[in-house]
């Protein structure tokens, strides 16, 4: 047993790294590949329906923010990451229609803990 | 009402404009869409036969003409309307717990004007949302508006206006997976020109577009081009494939797919189904990933009125990446008991990601009463 944990823990630390390097962690990727497709929808984010457009996600670059993905009028979300993994305290995660699989989640928790490269 | 609810209700309660019942196309002993409606591909407005089909075969009595026969509009005049209530409930996952609520959800009037063989087409939509933080602009728009010309029922055609190209099974629910990701979902019609043939035995549908030059985009902008072609296997199989190119902004997409349906006389069940294939790769950035969305439905018809719906859905966000796909197991039970009524009970369950220990089921069960004028 003692043997094996060392390799359970290089698994994981290996399972980890992977979700940060199998795919671009930057803001041009998540955006085009999570964002848009997913957030962009008639009711919500679109150019067209610019839901909460009063003020725009922590940590988006503003060239980024032409769907004014935005969460001012939410009150007790804070950032992105908060919204899309559903704070403790809120009743709905985002999309809430389609919430992010975990992968795409942690893809973006990848991104905020590397400083929200663009 | 809760915040969340009213979240939920800007995406459930947008109007599915447009859309039509493929489940009919074979089961009906029509063969073609337009059997029934005035589009080349369906969806929209139906014709009169369409009306007489809604009297007679698919609900339980009545008069499905316009204003149940009150009154015949002149040849060169179709009009129609549709006005659906809803209620749901929403399960969004463990963490966030139930929403119920009930509330508008369709309010749209249609208009066909027809010279000979051109006509102009349109609609206008009333979307009511809760939402208070949404753009005043999204309430009223039109999603769909053309001229068209065609030889007659059957022949050629050609149109350009705003509308979605002819691609896959073209089902009435936005929020199938091959229309909520492939580019069809509520209000991303893009302005576009088409043209084709339709025939007894088989169709053929080319499209170009542009996306929305004159009232913001909703989803991914792109322009591009697609190619449907649909042959019919006597009166109750069809087979189709189809090709698809989005140049976006940001990315480029090619998309290629199957669409199959088969309707088994006895019992009456009709049979859906199309897979696509989504090569996507991104402007400036050196990777690109492959999709798939999938649907497989079963509609049976037990008895003149009613539709007993079960279907399967999946998409892949990116093949090459564990976890990133979606399931979904949809039941809907459908009641026209009338012409121009109809009563749906809808449910969906999904599966977001793996399944365990992050992909927590999704339940919805959403209750229509839909009213078409």
């Amino acid at each position: 047993m003692m043997r094996i944990l060392p390799l359970l823990a290089l698994a994981a630390a290996c399972g980890s790294s992977d979700i940060c390097s199998e795919r671009p962690v930057t803001f041009s990727y998540i955006y085009n590949a999570i964002i848009v497709p997913n957030c962009a929808t008639s009711g919500c984010h679109s150019q067209l329906s610019q839901a909460g457009a009063a003020g725009s996600l922590e940590g988006i670059p503003q060239n980024f923010n032409n769907f004014n993905i935005a969460y001012s009028s939410l009150g007790h979300e804070s950032d992105f990451l908060t919204l899309v993994k559903g704070a403790s305290n809120a009743d709905y995660r985002m999309p809430p229609d389609q919430p992010l699989p975990k992968a795409d989640i942690d893809l973006i928790q990848c991104w905020n803990d590397a400083g929200n490269p663009k | 009402m809760t915040r969340r609810a009213v979240l939920i209700l800007a995406i459930v309660a947008a109007p599915a404009v447009g859309g039509a019942y493929p489940q009919f196309q074979l089961s009906s002993g029509a063969t073609r869409c337009n059997q029934c409606h005035f589009a080349p591909a369906g969806g929209g407005l139906i014709n009169g036969y369409g009306r007489d089909e809604a009297g007679d075969t698919i609900s339980s009595g009545g008069d499905g003409r316009f204003l149940h026969g009150l009154w015949e509009p002149p040849p060169w005049l179709a009009l129609g309307a549709d006005i659906r209530l809803a209620a749901l409930a929403n399960n969004e996952d463990a963490l966030t717990g139930v929403d119920t609520e009930a509330f508008p959800m369709q309010a749209d009037l249609y208009v066909r004007l027809a010279f000979g063989q051109f006509s102009a087409y349109g609609n206008v939509s009333y979307r009511p949302t809760e939402r208070t933080d949404v753009s005043a602009a999204s309430h009223i728009f039109s999603s769909e508006h053309y001229l068209m010309w065609r030889e007659g029922p059957t022949g050629w055609y050609a149109r350009v206006g705003r509308f979605f190209a002819p691609f896959g099974l073209r089902l009435v629910e936005h929020t199938a997976y091959v229309r909520r990701f492939l580019g069809f979902n509520t209000l991303e019609q893009p302005y576009a020109v088409s043209g084709g043939f339709v025939e007894d035995g088989q169709e053929l549908h080319l499209s170009a577009w542009m996306p929305d030059f004159w009232r913001d985009q909703v989803g991914v902008r792109s322009s591009g081009g697609a190619a449907y072609y649909e042959r019919r296997v006597g009166q109750t199989a069809a087979w189709g494939a189809q090709a698809k190119l989005d140049i976006g902004d940001n990315d480029v997409r090619g998309t290629g797919g199957l669409v199959g349906k088969y309707f088994f006389a006895e019992p009456k069940i009709q049979l859906l189904a199309e897979a696509d294939l989504v090569y996507q790769s991104f402007k400036g950035l050196d990777t690109s990933r492959w999709q798939f969305a999938g649907f497989l439905g079963s509609a049976w018809f037990p008895h003149r009125g009613w539709m007993v719906q079960l279907m399967l859905e999946r998409f892949d966000e990116d093949m090459a990446i564990k976890g990133t796909a979606r399931d979904a197991v949809d039941a809907e039970l459908n009641w026209f008991p009338w012409a121009h009524f109809e009563v749906s009970l809808y449910g969906r369950v999904q599966i977001i990601g793996t399944g365990s220990d992050d992909g927590a089921p999704q339940e919805l069960v959403l209750l229509q009463l839909h009213y078409y004028l």
